[in-house]
């Protein structure tokens, strides 16, 4: 039998895939630009994603495991073009996504140009934590991560950022 | 703690709102593939399910119920422990120690593909399944050679399994899943030039 439920019902109400989205796509866009820094490669990374589940449906305990699969597949995700990239070519200056483009003030885009611009292991469980506001616990889990190693990274991140701002405690 | 303003300004970065279409066109297209398959491949599950409707009352009704078919794959329920290749034992969500690799596999990594790659072993107290969401997975035989093994292989005992990560460079937060009646586990795997470092946490 067809499965059309992700397509919505004649009632428009809410479907698994539309509801997948509504929840998670813009949180998992918005993880993907910071590390893959490109409006373009950020939303195929977010397709591939998404295809990724409904190519092999998973089955989840609740909303929490279901984020944390979302999470650790789109980061792994955004690792491997990453690093196809290092292989191929490097990403030019003038490829790289500018925050005005979705209209983010330029004071505020000086500090999220500088959270973007961490390691990539410090950058993804600070954007997580403090942009995304994920508790240690659920990155934890989302990453395969201990906590002690989330917050140690976490440490760190505030380290680096500390050198160029003045912002975080 | 972070500034909210800078919060709100980091939740404007947004996708096209036609990406949401984009993506359920394709996923339409997926449904579309699955269901055009030939006649009989549809009444695959069809003929599956009859004749294991079949079967049941076979086995009830002919067969004694203490006899009864047992499935081929029966996961264990029991614990497991997890090492590093200098036998120190990887704790639950527990502190971790940084360990070199060990020699004898580092010429493995370099002459056969050059790849990142960790050694630990296993004992598990029964069937567990074991999965790798990245990277490949390689069981080390008796005379000491790498077999690969399939993903969501089952296994039971001692076993040392290779872990390779794609990509060549070291890399972090690369999850194993083991699995058995009891539950799920993540072992997330750190590689670091200088050795790797494992932690075990329960996925649910």
């Amino acid at each position: 039998m067809l499965n059309l439920s992700f397509l919505g019902s004649n009632k428009q109400e809410p479907t698994d895939f539309e509801t997948l989205y509504n929840r998670y796509g813009e949180m998992l866009f918005r993880l993907c630009f910071s590390m893959l820094r490109s409006r373009e490669d950020a939303e195929d990374a977010v397709q591939d994603v998404f295809l990724k589940y409904f190519t092999a449906p998973k089955s989840f305990n609740d909303s929490e495991h279901e984020k944390a699969w979302f999470i650790r597949v789109t980061s792994n995700h955004c690792k491997d073009v990453m690093r196809k990239r290092t292989v191929r070519s490097a990403v030019g200056l003038d490829e790289i996504g500018e925050l005005e483009d979705f209209g983010v003030e330029k004071d505020s885009g000086e500090v999220l140009n500088s959270i973007f611009a961490l390691p990539e292991k410090y950058r993804t469980v600070f954007v997580l934590h403090y942009l995304e506001q994920i508790s240690v616990a659920d990155i934890a889990k989302s990453l395969g991560l201990g906590q002690s190693a989330v917050k140690m990274r976490l440490s760190r991140g505030r380290e680096i950022l500390k050198e160029k701002l003045d912002l975080f405690s | 703690m972070t500034d909210k303003r800078i919060v709100d300004e980091y939740k404007k970065i947004k996708p096209e709102p036609e990406l949401k279409n984009r993506i359920m066109c394709e996923v339409l297209a997926l449904e579309t593939a699955k269901i055009q398959k030939p006649f009989w491949l549809r009444m695959k599950p069809v003929m599956s399910g009859a004749l294991a409707c079949l079967a049941l009352v076979l086995c009830l009704t002919v067969i004694p119920f203490n006899n009864a078919v047992e499935p081929s794959e029966q996961l264990g329920y029991g614990a497991f422990t997890v090492a590093y290749a200098d036998g120190t034992e990887i704790m639950p969500s527990g502190p971790y120690a940084m360990v070199k690799m060990a020699d004898d596999y580092y010429e493995y990594q370099q002459t056969e593909n050059g790849e990142a790659c960790a050694e630990l072993s296993f004992n598990f107290e029964g069937k567990t399944r074991v999965n790798a969401e990245y990277g490949s997975l390689y069981k080390k035989t008796a005379d000491g050679k790498y077999e690969p093994i399939t993903s969501n292989a089952i296994l039971e005992g001692d076993v040392t399994l290779l872990w390779e990560l794609p990509g060549g460079e070291f890399d972090e937060a690369c999850v194993m899943t083991l699995i058995n009646r009891s539950g799920e586990w993540n072992l997330g795997l750190e590689l670091f030039p200088e050795g790797y470092k494992a932690n075990l946490v329960k996925a649910e």
